[in-house]
């Protein structure tokens, strides 16, 4: 049984449920603290893989759930850390403020 | 300001109001993408589509017999809504107002308090219909009453297998965006479509310069429907190819939806032959249609990307983006690849729009009156104007002198 109780205070801040979510908090850290995050927690990203993959997508204990949206904020931060060195993007259009639709047809 | 040659084309279209009300003809007389065949499955299910340029309110329905039909949503009685959902599932179609109610292929079956109307029988009176077809599993309506070209006459150009392709795959919708911008619709359109930009704007975010044989056009001047394809590969890093982070090496473990890892994409050609990739290169990233007047679809190796613009005004547009993704989402490894090519595109379109909004403010201020065009990167921007033009049957010539 993998143990990720040393992660515990990434999953509190960042196992938020949507991806909304996870993309404001990015945006309102500063640099080091995501550098943090990122050390802190993708040396265990493989392992975390591999404990959801036990079960299906739809089948994910609700218990493991902080710790599946704690490793989708990892592909949030990525290119954060690797290609801007910056926490967000310069002039851009901010995606928090467009509306996440709920199915193909849901133009409002 | 003085610009001349031929490789300029004429602001007018992007802000002028005159020609904004011309133009929302192509609202009425296109074929525009609605949905999915997969959203309406089952005999009743329905979705609608408000289309604000025409403020017209459209309704699809699959019929007792299986068969599509599209409907005006508004009741021949004193103009009711029929349908106030966006999408569910009905035994019959009922009127909202005073519950006329119709069957599902759009003959009025009954009349509430019918004796009210001794004159009229229920047998005359049917809902508005309107043409529908479908074309690589997806939904299109057309407003014209008898339509000029079928739907499949419209995508004249396509590839062969293309078709087969889009219906055949399971695609999964994964989720969208909507969001209005202050520019003009075609602004929207124009930097999906073309890879001029992609170097400078995206500089940060993609971290590359593309060639124009990188970002390569293909024009279908003589299709009715399709303007162009805009082929993009992974610039060619030779022997120094930007380092991996970690999360980018795992994702790709479970997945070819992240555009920017270096992996052999080639596969997508002999997967699909004569869909995608018909140069079946290695760097393949994606195959960028542009149809008339409002769509463009982003097919990849195993994403699918669908971006629709529905004017709201001359200077302001709702902008739609929806990823599908190739086949069953089984754990949550695919989830992670998803997510990890989802954002770095939803990074990237972050970096346009506001390029495009600054753009149409200064275009409205008639400093300069026309744009150059590069031919080589950005001649699908003309192939579409061109296209807008032939469809309301204006010349170039004639746009100064009754829109300018």
């Amino acid at each position: 049984m993998a143990d990720f109780s040393e992660l515990q205070p990434y999953i509190e801040r960042w196992g938020l449920v949507t991806a909304a979510e996870r993309l404001q908090l990015r945006v309102d850290m500063n640099l080091d603290d995501l550098q943090e995050f990122y050390d802190a927690v993708s040396p265990h990203l493989q392992a975390l893989i591999e404990h959801l993959n036990q079960h299906p997508i739809n089948e994910i204990p609700e218990s493991d759930k902080p710790l599946a949206y704690m490793a989708l904020a990892l592909c949030e931060v990525d290119d954060a850390i690797h290609m801007w060195k910056a926490s967000n993007l310069e002039y851009i259009s901010d995606p928090v403020s467009w509306r996440t639709k709920k199915t193909y047809s849901d133009y409002q | 300001m003085n610009q001349s040659g031929p490789d300029t084309i004429s602001n007018i279209p992007f802000v002028s109001e005159t020609f904004y009300e011309r133009e929302k003809s192509l609202w009425k007389n296109s074929w525009l993408m609605a949905t999915r065949e997969s959203d309406l499955k089952e005999p009743g299910s329905f979705i609608t589509l408000d289309i604000k340029t025409i403020n017209t309110s459209i309704a699809i329905i699959r019929d007792g017999k299986g068969k599509l039909q599209a409907y005006y949503n508004i009741c021949p009685h004193r103009n009711g809504k029929l349908f106030c959902d966006r999408q569910g599932k009905k035994a019959a179609i009922v009127c909202r107002f005073h519950g006329w109610s119709f069957t599902l292929s759009g003959q009025c079956q009954a009349i509430p308090e019918s004796q009210l109307f001794p004159h009229l029988d229920k047998k005359d009176i049917r809902l508005a219909s309107i043409a529908v077809d479908s074309w690589g599993g997806f939904i299109f309506i057309n407003l014209e009453e008898k339509p000029k070209h079928s739907l499949h006459d419209y995508m004249q150009g396509m590839p062969k297998g293309l078709e087969a392709y889009l219906a055949d795959t399971r695609w999964e919708w994964h989720t969208g965006y909507q969001h209005e911008f202050s520019c003009n619709w075609k602004d929207l359109m124009n930097i999906q479509h073309e890879g001029y930009h992609a170097s400078h704007v995206h500089k940060k975010s993609l971290g590359a310069v593309f060639t124009p044989d990188e970002v390569h056009t293909n024009l279908f001047p003589d299709s009715p429907g399709v303007c162009s394809r805009l082929t993009v590969l992974r610039p060619d890093f030779g022997d120094t190819p930007p380092a991996m982070s970690l999360i980018q090496q795992l994702s790709m473990k479970f997945g070819t939806t992240s555009n920017w890892v270096q992996q052999d994409t080639s596969r997508a050609a002999l997967e699909s032959e004569k869909a995608v990739n018909l140069d079946a290169s290695d760097r393949f990233v994606f195959d960028c249609y542009t149809f008339l007047p409002n769509l463009i679809l982003f097919v990849g190796t195993d994403v699918l990307s669908v971006m629709r613009v529905w004017p709201t005004g001359a200077h302001s547009a709702d902008w739609e983006w929806d990823w599908f993704f190739k086949d069953e989402m089984k754990n949550f490894g695919h989830l992670f690849n998803r997510e990890h090519g989802r954002m770095a595109t939803r990074n990237a379109l972050a970096e346009d729009w506001p390029v495009v909004e600054w753009a149409h403010d200064n275009m409205r201020n008639g400093i300069f009156e026309k744009n150059y065009i590069a031919n080589d990167m950005e001649n699908s921007v003309r192939a579409h104007f061109e296209k807008v033009l032939q469809h309301l049957n204006i010349s170039e010539t004639d746009l100064e002198k009754d829109y300018g």
